[in-house]
């Protein structure tokens, strides 16, 4: 090799810029006339082509650092099932609280209906019963002529009845 | 090569140029060798090598200088190994339109494993490209995906366009280091 002869490792540094199209035979006339002698640069030279090849057709965009994030298995398995029992135990959690929830608006729902009056309730109970109320005394003279007093109309039918059943006495 | 196919050495003296056939008996060995580190398989090599000495015999009388003629061979080489590579790239990416093209060169019953851009070799080319510094990448990823010139790389990023070029060997080169260790010297 003459002094103004490059190496081979001097070629092989410029040889990225050849395989990349920067480099021809009239802008670096001493590159190509070591190439044309050398066949091992030239070997060099279809690596790089190769390489250079292979990039035409690789997508470079990179995906965000999140999804270029790769997780262990172990980890990724760990993870998912975390994710499930905590998954499962708010629900239950979840349903247990609604229920309760549920029942508590029930019971309050209930305490707060108004009292019914004695007179419309079908049951009354004897709390509701104040036996000194005058109408639930029982005046003598009232008794005794209640005893008199024809039965209620409801009944009064039987009674009258009675009352011709007795008189005719046709039985 | 059959010697019925005239030299086209009109015009240039004889004694200076050797004949196509000298050249191509001469670079026989070393052509190969070239033509193997591109395609890996046997009958292909030999196909391309076909090829090439039939440009050889056709334009071999528009070189005018003996010296650049073992150049111009080599160059015409790596010219034909890079577009049967990217041919073939052609063919696989779209196999329906280019099968009339393909039956009519008769290569229709090639070997599919032969494919050089597998995605296995892409998986790996995308790996070593990860592994690269940020700034190389970037100038690779400008020059190859957006096709700009060194020096609108460099006035895209604010910078020389000797920091382009620096930047730019760097990357391939270690990314030809990278993909020789991934793919176990098979590159």
């Amino acid at each position: 090799m003459s002094a103004g002869e490059l190496s081979c490792e001097e070629i092989e540094s410029l040889l990225p810029l050849v395989a990349d199209g920067a480099l021809d035979a009239d802008s670096d006339p001493a590159l190509f006339a070591h190439l044309a002698r050398c066949v091992t640069c030239q070997e060099s030279l279809a690596c790089h082509d190769l390489v250079a090849l292979s990039l035409t057709r690789t997508p470079m965009r990179a995906p965000s650092r999140l999804l270029r994030r790769t997780i262990p298995l172990p980890w990724a398995i760990g993870s998912a099932a975390a994710l499930m029992v905590v998954g499962v135990g708010s629900f239950q959690y979840l349903h247990a609280v609604a229920a309760e929830d549920r029942i508590s608006a029930g019971l309050s729902a209930l305490h707060q209906q108004p009292t019914l009056k004695a007179e419309e309730s079908d049951v009354i109970s004897l709390g509701d019963i104040d036996p000194q109320h005058p109408s639930y005394i029982l005046e003598p003279e009232r008794h005794g002529a209640a005893a008199s007093t024809p039965l209620p109309d409801r009944v009064g039918t039987d009674a009258s009845l009675l009352h011709a059943v007795g008189n005719n006495n046709r039985y | 090569m059959p010697s019925a196919i005239p030299l086209p050495l009109t015009g240039v003296a004889a004694s200076a140029i050797p004949t196509p056939i000298e050249l191509l008996t001469r670079e026989e060995g070393a052509l190969r060798r070239v033509i193997q580190r591109y395609v890996r398989d046997a009958s292909t090599v030999d196909d391309l090598y076909q090829e090439i000495s039939l440009k050889v015999l056709r334009r071999m009388d528009t070189v005018r200088d003996p010296a650049a003629l073992r150049g111009w061979l080599f160059q015409l080489a790596r010219n034909a190994c890079l577009d049967y590579l990217r041919r073939e790239d052609r063919r696989h990416q779209d196999p329906v339109e280019n099968l009339n093209e393909h039956a009519a060169a008769g290569d229709i019953g090639r070997n599919p494993g032969e494919h050089f851009l597998t995605q296995e070799r892409l998986a790996a080319v995308r790996k070593a490209l990860d592994m690269l510094p940020e700034s190389q990448r970037e100038v690779i990823r400008l020059r190859v995906e957006d096709g700009l010139d060194h020096a609108a790389i460099a006035a895209r990023l604010c910078i020389s366009r000797q920091a382009v070029e620096v930047r730019l060997c760097r990357g391939r080169a270690a990314l030809k280091q990278q993909l020789e260790n991934i793919l176990g010297g098979e590159l």
